[in-house]
């Protein structure tokens, strides 16, 4: 699977959400080593800048609501959700 | 409305909220001492309980003062009129007994900060830098457009680095400390853009105590008491205060500015608030140019018997402004002379014609703001800096809509249909931003041209 593949797929089955993109980086990067899997960072940060481009994720920088800091999230649009759906149904991976 | 304790116990005990937020469990004993929690932590509160900022507001004491609860390494706080807190490193002046109040806004622009901070029309308020390298060019005894900083402060993202730039001769701190003007680095500058973004700008303190001592509860009460902008007549402040002549032209590589010795007209400039760079285009297009202060009466504009009149730039209300502004306009407009205004000058120019201006929930600060001219269906990628707007369905029949913005639809030029009188919200003379609407100079000198 390419890496908005992945990501996709990733963000359909765990909640992200971290205090930074790096952060964020580093907890899909062991959730997918988890299932075999590799993810660069470089790779990581275009599959993002690519899923957000065309609609299948929210703007993952985001302002909690009464917190001071921004947080990162990777989360899904219903438009995603449906792409993961098609990705996992159509995919032999577990 | 829980108190400390029911918090901590909320947060699963004194370990727990321990771990959670990275302190101690003697500093935890240490908010139930003082009955407060510190703000840095009201993130990590509010995620782990569900409760809302509110709850720890209007719930808890008032912030404590010790210098032991200021967050490591912060020396500086820009405090909201709603008692949020961001936490910093303070550069430039250290603020006094009187920290700087204002407006706190944005700016979208990557590049000109030292344009930016002289531009008189940031009177009143704070700018918050979208754009996280703020100072890595330094400064320059040119890239001025006052003589002095009418904003109130500054804040950015990362710390100031030493300048890097051919043209510099000083760093950013340096120059900022020496007139007087307090910034904050280490602020999460994208937050604080949403919750202006979402919410308004807020009023908001910069403190940046030489002792390391900060009363958040008198600095918010500061915040809290200050007025706000609508209302407020800031052009009289940043006007000139006697007459003088321009004839400066605008800087060009390898030469610098030059001089305009041959002018072919005499145009009166009417300082509300003017950027240099707007003399010097106007220099630059062929005029001589007497500028004039924002109080002049008709008389005293006509009295230089111009072959046409600018209004300028300015800070604050155009409302407010317009008490003495408008009977000058109208005057020049009954004598037929040809006018052109910028910013604030298009927002009084609507005003002499009859039009309502509003504040605008954000304003539009930065260099990379898209026009469309209605005229030619032209998009121009403009440099600007308002929070006030002319409301274009209160325009009457003699005059017309020229620009657009393309961000949310706004009024950004007009133009009177049975006079010679044209204007734009935007800033044609960039400083900084991009050159894509200086032709205008050239349009207004044409109108003066027609006419002679």
């Amino acid at each position: 699977m390419d890496a908005p593949g992945l990501l996709l797929t990733t963000a359909f089955r765990h909640v992200i959400s971290e205090p930074t993109i790096e952060a964020g980086y580093d907890r899909v990067a062991a959730l997918i080593e988890g299932n075999g899997g590799a993810l660069s960072e470089s790779d990581f940060r275009t599959a993002v800048a690519a899923l957000l481009r065309e609609g299948l994720v929210h703007e993952p920088v985001r302002l909690p609501e009464g917190a001071l800091q921004c947080h990162w999230h990777l989360e899904l649009t219903p438009k995603g959700v449906a792409a993961a759906r098609t990705l996992l149904a159509n995919s032999p991976e577990p | 409305m829980p108190n400390v304790d029911e918090i901590i116990d909320r947060l699963g005990g004194a370990d727990a909220a321990a771990r959670l937020t990275g302190v101690s469990t003697e500093a935890v004993r240490k908010w139930r001492q003082s009955g407060s929690i510190p703000s840095r932590h009201w993130a990590a509160v509010i995620a782990a309980t569900g409760l809302s900022l509110a709850d720890l507001q209007t719930g808890l004491a008032p912030e404590p003062t010790d210098p032991s609860d200021v967050p490591a390494g912060a020396t500086a706080a820009l405090v909201l009129a709603d008692g949020a807190v961001f936490w910093g490193r303070g550069f430039g002046a250290h603020t006094s007994t009187h920290s700087p109040v204002g407006e706190v806004c944005f700016n979208t622009g990557m590049t000109g900060y030292q344009e930016t901070l002289t531009d008189p029309s940031y009177a009143g308020q704070i700018i918050t830098f979208t754009f996280p390298h703020i100072g890595n060019v330094g400064a320059n005894p040119e890239d001025i457009e006052a003589g002095t900083i009418a904003a109130r402060g500054l804040v950015v993202k990362q710390d100031v680095t030493d300048p890097s730039n051919w043209r510099a001769v000083q760093d950013l701190d340096a120059w900022l400390k020496a007139r007087g003007i307090t910034g904050i680095s280490g602020v999460d500058t994208r937050a604080l853009t949403i919750r202006i973004r979402d919410g308004g700008a807020p009023s908001g303190v910069l403190a940046f105590p030489a002792n390391g001592r900060f009363d958040l509860a008198a600095l918010q009460a500061q915040a809290a008491a200050w007025p706000g902008l609508e209302g407020m007549d800031l052009a009289k402040d940043v006007s000139c205060r006697q007459t003088y002549h321009w004839d400066e032209t605008v800087w060009a590589w390898p030469t610098g500015t030059g001089r305009q010795d041959a002018p072919r007209h005499h145009v009166v400039a009417v300082d509300y608030g003017a950027k240099r760079n707007i003399l010097r285009c106007l220099a630059a297009a062929g005029c001589r140019v007497t500028v004039v202060p924002a109080t002049a009466t008709a008389e005293e504009i006509l009295g230089h018997a111009p072959d046409g009149v600018f209004l300028s730039n300015g800070p604050g209300d155009p409302a407010a402004t317009g008490a003495y502004a408008v009977p000058a306009i109208r005057g020049v407009l009954d004598a037929g002379i040809p006018l052109f205004g910028i910013c604030l000058g298009h927002q009084l120019l609507g005003l002499a014609l009859g039009a309502k201006t509003y504040k605008l929930d954000r304003g539009h600060r930065g260099a990379n703001q898209p026009v469309k001219d209605l005229e030619t269906g032209k998009v121009e990628i403009t440099s600007q800096n308002h929070g006030f707007a002319v409301d274009d369905k209160t325009l009457p029949g003699n005059a017309r809509v020229t620009h657009v913005s393309l961000f949310d639809g706004s009024n950004e030029g007009l133009a009177c249909t049975d006079k010679p009188a044209f204007s734009v919200q935007y800033h044609p003379e960039a400083s900084p931003g991009p050159s894509d609407s200086h032709h205008l100079f050239h349009r207004f000198v044409r109108l003066i041209e027609s006419r002679t």
